[in-house]
């Protein structure tokens, strides 16, 4: 998920984009963008589902961070549909569906126009790939 | 009592950002609307690079302007395209073009009504997008809001599948390839038509049993907004969706009504100018036919309030849309309003879908998509059509077969433009005059009339926070110690009010 236009807030995209390098039986690697609400078909059809997002925490650039979907902030009042976040696409699922949903986060540190990411958020990139496959290899046992 | 002067910036649930000021008197012992000005705030630039590129990357690259309606770009640009190569396009590629525009005119409009406009109107669920928003003048009971809210997600999968459709045959959404001068790049295939008429069907029975309904129910709850938001009464309709090979017999056809008379009147391009006295750019560019025009900006400058240049025809504003093609068409002269958008929005979706369910039966499996064409070393041309919030047209020049000039003028330049050099308002200026506002605290009448011109000037940052005493591991990197969480982005909220929102007095 992220807006690949404006850096470091499309390194999730960047991630995906690693991870097809190398395919991953059974997984379908999607590139959300900010069309969250258009890929409710997606969420409803997974069981378990892997986002990798920028995440504003606190940290160093670069730092990445693995939590579940509940210790995600809701967003503030979008100011455009392309500002619903994950957590308030969730809403629109039906309630039966036990989704398990798990999240890599990487601190940003450079958000504005411009397709390159910083090179302190790029290092990154290999440390989310390879946890975002130890990820999915759990999921298969 | 002292004029008070509301600011909404940005106006949200619409793509791009406007920024709307508005000053509020007492006029006979009522609060309304005494003057408003629009301003765009983002520079397009999209005429600029342009210049020297090759003619065929015009449909792809305008088309970029933005991922709502980006199809009418591209078929604009290959209308152009057309004329300028001089090639007239077999009939399945005309069909071709249609249907996948046609999709995203139905995606476009089912998404104005539910996600963007309705929720000035309904008091949803505690979450986002309902909430937070201004409370005032929510008139629907409990029952209905529950409907119009599962409706709201139902109208999703119907946007969703109405993308699917134009993905289809114009091979993704948005931004679709296939839409080359010559014709098209996709050829109609069997298993194509079958899954392209499926979606149609289920979308034609969303919009006949849901979507005018919903609009209907609008119009008889909120009856007093068939009189609020008329605007200059002018409407401006370029005509859309060629029905045959010359393009002279369109399903929508080209029209204007002047001073809200009904006596149809032909358009021709030559009276339309763009004006830049209170905009941010050269005055040298100013009252200029497109075909010459240019784009210079000049930032700051006197009296300039907008990066939208201000089209005129004759001189004169001009309101584009939906109700101006329904009612240069016959189909719709009821009024000019607020709910009379809304009913000509909802009443034209099902004119289109109607009509492409014929379209789609005239396809010819195997028929030939395409003419060749080769780009002139020199041609002048345009292409002028509709995109489903107005008249859109693209004006091109080739020297040395390359783009030495391209000028856009979009609806929502037509609708959102600021005042000319004679001070005469834009649409939605002069829509916003006399509109009553009960609470100063929550001007929701003025948003209403704004948001249903569907007005677009074009994106978003998309950061996840964590919550307070969140679980969050990290990983690698040294994060040091995780802070207090600090949003990514300053947003202003007074209790209960969307954002963007400041009064002054």
């Amino acid at each position: 998920m992220g807006n690949l236009l404006l850096r470091d807030d499309g390194v999730g995209v960047h991630a995906v984009r690693a991870l097809r390098e190398k395919p991953l039986p059974r997984i379908l690697c999607a590139e959300i963008g900010t069309a969250v609400l258009d890929s409710l078909h997606l969420l409803s059809w997974a069981d378990k589902i892997l986002a990798i997002d920028a995440m504003a925490a606190g940290g160093i650039p670069g730092s990445v961070y693995s939590f579940g979907v509940g210790d995600v902030a809701e967003n503030g009042a979008p100011a455009s549909l392309h500002e619903i976040g994950l957590l308030s696409a969730l809403r629109f699922l039906p309630p039966a569906k036990n989704l398990e949903i798990q999240i890599l986060g990487i601190e940003p540190e450079t958000i504005g126009y411009g397709l390159e990411l910083t090179p302190a958020v790029r290092q990154a990139l290999p440390l989310v790939t390879r946890t975002a496959r130890e990820i999915v290899a759990r999921w298969k046992n | 009592m002292a004029i008070t002067t509301l600011v909404i910036d940005p106006v949200t649930r619409l793509e791009g950002h406007l920024k709307i000021d508005v000053k509020v008197d007492t006029v006979g012992g009522k609060q309304r609307v005494v003057e408003a000005f629009a301003t765009g705030t983002l520079f397009r630039g999209f005429e600029t690079l342009l210049i020297n590129r090759p003619p065929d990357d015009a449909q792809h690259i305008t088309q970029r302007i933005c991922g709502v309606c980006p199809v009418p770009h591209g078929m604009a640009a290959v209308m152009a395209l057309d004329k300028a190569y001089q090639v007239t396009v077999p009939p399945n590629a005309r069909i071709m073009r249609n249907l996948v525009m046609g999709a995203n005119f139905i995606q476009s409009h089912i998404l104005h009504f539910y996600h963007l406009a309705a929720l000035d109107f309904i008091n949803g669920p505690n979450m986002p997008p309902w909430q937070p928003s201004w409370q005032a003048d929510k008139r629907f009971d409990a029952n209905t809001t529950a409907a119009l809210v599962n409706n709201y997600v139902k109208a999703l999968e119907m946007t969703r599948k109405a993308h699917e459709m134009g993905a289809l045959f114009g091979g993704r959404m948005p931004h679709p390839p296939a839409y080359v001068p010559g014709g098209f790049t996709a050829t109609p295939r069997p298993e194509r038509i079958t899954k392209f008429q499926t979606h149609l069907g289920e979308i034609l029975g969303f919009i006949q049993g849901v979507y005018l309904k919903d609009v209907e129910a609008l119009g008889r709850v909120y009856g007093d907004y068939f009189s609020i938001g008329r605007g200059p009464g002018n409407l401006l309709a370029f005509g859309v969706f060629d029905t045959n090979a010359t393009g002279s017999s369109k399903l929508l056809r080209p029209g204007r009504i002047a001073n809200g008379y009904s006596a149809v009147q032909p358009v021709d391009v030559k009276q339309i100018t763009e004006e830049v006295n209170r905009s941010w750019y050269a005055d040298s560019t100013g009252h200029l036919n497109p075909a010459t025009g240019a784009t210079v900006p000049q930032y700051p400058k006197t009296n300039a309030y907008s990066w939208l240049k201000a089209p005129r025809y004759a001189g004169v504003p001009y309101e584009a849309g939906p109700l101006a093609r329904m009612w240069v068409n016959g189909d719709y002269q009821r009024g000019i309003s607020v709910m009379d958008r809304h009913l000509a929005r909802a009443q034209e979706t099902f004119k289109i879908a109607s009509a492409m369910r014929g379209w789609v039966d005239q396809l010819q499996s195997g028929g030939s998509v395409y003419t060749p064409a080769s780009t002139p070393l020199t041609a002048t041309s345009y292409g002028l059509t509709e995109a489903p919030r107005g008249a859109l047209g693209h004006w091109l020049q080739i020297s040395n077969g390359r783009i030495s000039r391209y000028q856009v003028v979009t609806p929502t330049c037509w609708n959102a433009s600021p005042r000319d050099g004679s001070g005469k308002r834009g649409p939605i200026e002069e829509a916003l005059i006399g509109t009553p506002v009960a609470d100063l605290n929550q001007p929701v009448e003025v948003v209403r009339v704004i948001h249903s011109f569907d007005p677009c000037l074009s994106c978003a940052v998309h950061v996840m926070r964590p919550a307070e005493g969140a679980k969050i591991y990290a990983l690698g990197q040294a994060p040091g110690p995780v802070k207090k969480p600090i949003p990514t982005r300053e947003i202003h909220l007074p209790p209960a009010s969307p954002p963007g929102f400041c009064r002054e007095s």
